[in-house]
């Protein structure tokens, strides 16, 4: 059990700060998230934390102890790697024991408990064949267990299940919830995919360019990104962004014009720099004959998705008039060119629509977020949620 | 079997054929015709009393002292020398593996002793611990007739061989140490492993190919040790090796059938070694990398 503190923990690179001054504090038995794109400094980060990769400055405490000068074998904490680093002429058993062996536990103890181990994983049928005889699931199991069989006070899960296919990482993806959730262990996960974040975190941290951006719930992180940078990368489908511009108490967008939210209003009419507007594909709705409320608009479907319980709608906007939409690079979203852009709604599937059909869409101002200069704007706790 | 199938087997026998010919001209070939003379009485000096004597070559080298004095004197620098070599070369290669800066004039220097031809190397070192002209004799204490006595020379020639061929034990090790994951050792350092028991537990294991052939191909070398024994002392002091009573039987008392036996013996030691590497010891030749 510990708790975890970092106080302006910094990395530096050469020129590059692959970690710069991040603040954070990890509660007793939390399972928390650090999420970001590639080369976003995260997984120098856990490294620091378990002591693979040394501090330029600041420091890490656990449980109020500073740990950042002790070597790794003297922190307690396990740590999984994203090649499963098991040893290859070891057996399963003999990886599992490998730690124990270390510690100088008695024979007695390792035996109990590597199959305790191994029955919560289901590996005691594996136990004595060689890695290179197990599939990518079970060594990936054999991590996992190699990172249980020592109790430690603190778990690190360096993207554990990006080698899994699909099916097999939704599978595991339970699997450590529920491990977690049973041996309450604090547990820092690391991992650039934010499907995983939203399931598996009780706090995610957002990081971009070795700073963190945002900190909060699944929940808060969906609902009032800070920027947006965690507005486009929390949410899949990512948030649909548009150019927008004030015309006194009513917003522009390139789909039409929409009267400002209370809350909006003053910090819009302050803000410097270029508006986006900000919504997510659920907020759209298939307009009701006639409706008239918030902002509706025709759109003509470009590609139609079915998944079963969701449809999800493609569209083209026309910027007319509005100048190109400024986004993060890193955020990987397709941005369409200068004059149009691509938007998804999230719709009924019975509605029918198909490829090539033309519908109308309402938003709901509610729901808008708005964002200046990147920073997200107005009092974000207003939005309805 | 198919057409194709027949083509492309046609075609992998086309395109081994010159390097077996070239095999069976060059290896083949003498071995067999050595094989043959060691049944032959046969000396240059006496050609016309020459008869067909069967195995009997074989049971006087077999029945003399020297080949058994020899032999021994062989084993025992194949196995001080190839030993040493090992662990220095093992340290070699992780300074050179580890190597923060220099890295390449590191390798570079290290490596000199192996771009010299045995020859110059045991001449060099001849005259090293000549009790005249020799550095080694000027230092204090160690004032020796080194190449006059039994031990000493031994010693000498042990050091030459360790001088010359550490280097391509190093960069055998070193290949082998690329080899090994640095996740694998990171996983060891959280798993509470220092560095001493990583080395053990981790690195070694996982080497084992690697060092098996390593120690193969030296140990075959070390065995066949001729040109640093016969520039150091001819073979005085009792420190012929096998391969020099071979040329002294062969080349200077010109007794071609007695000289192809030694020939053969050495060749079926030098099988028996490699048997004992491969069999015993389970490498795989073709199949270096397990499980990655």
């Amino acid at each position: 059990m510990a708790a975890i503190e970092l106080r302006e923990v910094s990395r530096q690179f050469g020129a590059t700060r692959a970690v710069d001054c991040v603040n954070l504090s990890i509660d007793d038995g939390e399972f928390f998230i650090l999420v970001g794109p590639s080369g976003c400094g995260k997984s120098t980060l856990l490294n620091m934390i378990v002591g693979l990769e040394t501090l330029s400055s600041g420091e890490i405490l656990v449980d109020g102890e500073r740990v950042d000068e002790l070597d790794p074998r003297d922190r307690d904490m396990a740590m999984v790697f994203q090649s499963y680093a098991i040893y290859p002429h070891m057996s399963v058993r003999e990886n599992l024991a490998f730690p124990l062996r270390l510690a100088r536990l008695p024979a007695a103890d390792i035996d109990e408990r590597v199959l305790r181990a191994a029955r919560m994983l289901e590996l005691e049928a594996l136990l004595e064949r060689r890695p290179a005889a197990l599939s990518g699931g079970q060594r990936q199991r054999v991590a996992m267990g190699r990172a249980l069989v020592r109790e430690p006070r603190v778990f690190l899960l360096d993207e554990p299940l990006s080698n899994l296919d699909a099916r097999l990482r939704v599978q595991m993806r339970a699997q450590i919830a529920r491990l977690q959730r049973r041996l309450g262990t604090t547990t820092v996960y690391v991992t650039h995919d934010q499907t995983e974040a939203m399931t598996l975190g009780q706090r995610i941290a957002v990081m971009r360019r070795g700073k963190l951006v945002q900190t909060g719930t699944p929940q808060q992180l969906y609902a009032r990104p800070a920027d947006l940078f965690v507005a486009g990368f929390i949410g899949s489908p990512a948030m649909n962004f548009l150019p927008s511009r004030l015309a006194g108490e009513r917003l522009e967008l390139p789909v039409g014009s929409l009267a400002l939210p209370e809350r909006l209003r003053g910090a819009a009419a302050g803000a410097a720099g270029p508006l986006v507007a900000g919504f997510r594909p659920e907020d759209l709705r298939l307009a009701a004959s006639g409706e008239t409320t918030g902002l509706c608009f025709d759109a003509r479907a470009d590609i139609v998705e079915w998944l079963g319980a969701d449809l999800f709608v493609y569209f083209d906007v026309a910027l007319d008039g509005f100048g190109p939409l400024e986004l993060p690079a890193d955020l990987d979203i397709q941005t369409g060119d200068a004059t149009r852009r691509s938007l998804v709604a999230r719709i009924d599937p019975d509605a029918g629509v198909k490829a090539g059909d033309r519908f109308r869409l309402c938003l709901d101002p509610q729901r808008l977020h708005l964002f200046a200069g990147g920073r997200a704007i107005g009092d974000p706790a207003g939005l309805q949620r | 079997m198919s057409r194709g199938a027949a083509a492309s087997r046609r075609l992998a026998w086309l395109l081994c054929a010159p390097a077996l010919a070239a095999m069976l001209l060059v290896a083949a070939w003498p071995m067999l015709h050595a094989l043959w003379l060691s049944l032959f009485r046969y000396d240059l000096r006496f050609p016309d009393r020459t008869e067909f004597v069967g195995l009997h070559n074989y049971l006087s080298v077999l029945g003399s002292e020297v080949w058994w004095q020899a032999l021994f004197n062989t084993l025992l620098i194949t196995v001080a020398s190839v030993s040493v070599e090992l662990v220095l070369g093992f340290a070699f290669a992780l300074v050179m593996h580890r190597a923060l800066v220099g890295r390449r004039i590191v390798r570079t220097a290290l490596l000199v002793p192996y771009g010299i031809i045995t020859v110059v190397a045991a001449m060099a070192w001849r005259f090293a611990f000549d009790p005249v002209t020799g550095f080694v004799d000027a230092l204090p204490g160690l004032d020796h007739a080194w190449l006059a006595e039994r031990g000493p020379a031994f010693f000498v020639i042990v050091q030459t061989e360790i001088w010359k061929t550490t280097p391509f034990m190093a960069l055998l090790l070193l290949a082998g140490l690329a080899l090994v994951p640095e996740e694998l050792l990171r996983a060891a350092r959280v798993d509470g492993a220092g560095a001493v028991q990583r080395f053990r537990r981790i690195t070694l294991p996982l080497m084992r190919p690697v060092i098996l052939v390593a120690l193969l191909f030296r140990t075959l070398d070390a065995f066949r040790i001729f040109d640093t024994v016969f520039v150091l002392t001819r073979g005085a002091q009792d420190t012929e090796s096998v391969s020099l009573v071979g040329y002294n039987t062969l080349v200077t008392r010109l007794n071609l059938g007695l000289g192809s036996a030694v020939s053969v013996l050495i060749f079926l030691c030098v099988l028996a070694i490699a048997a004992l590497y491969i069999r015993g010891f389970g490498i795989d030749l073709s199949r270096r990398e397990e499980g990655r």
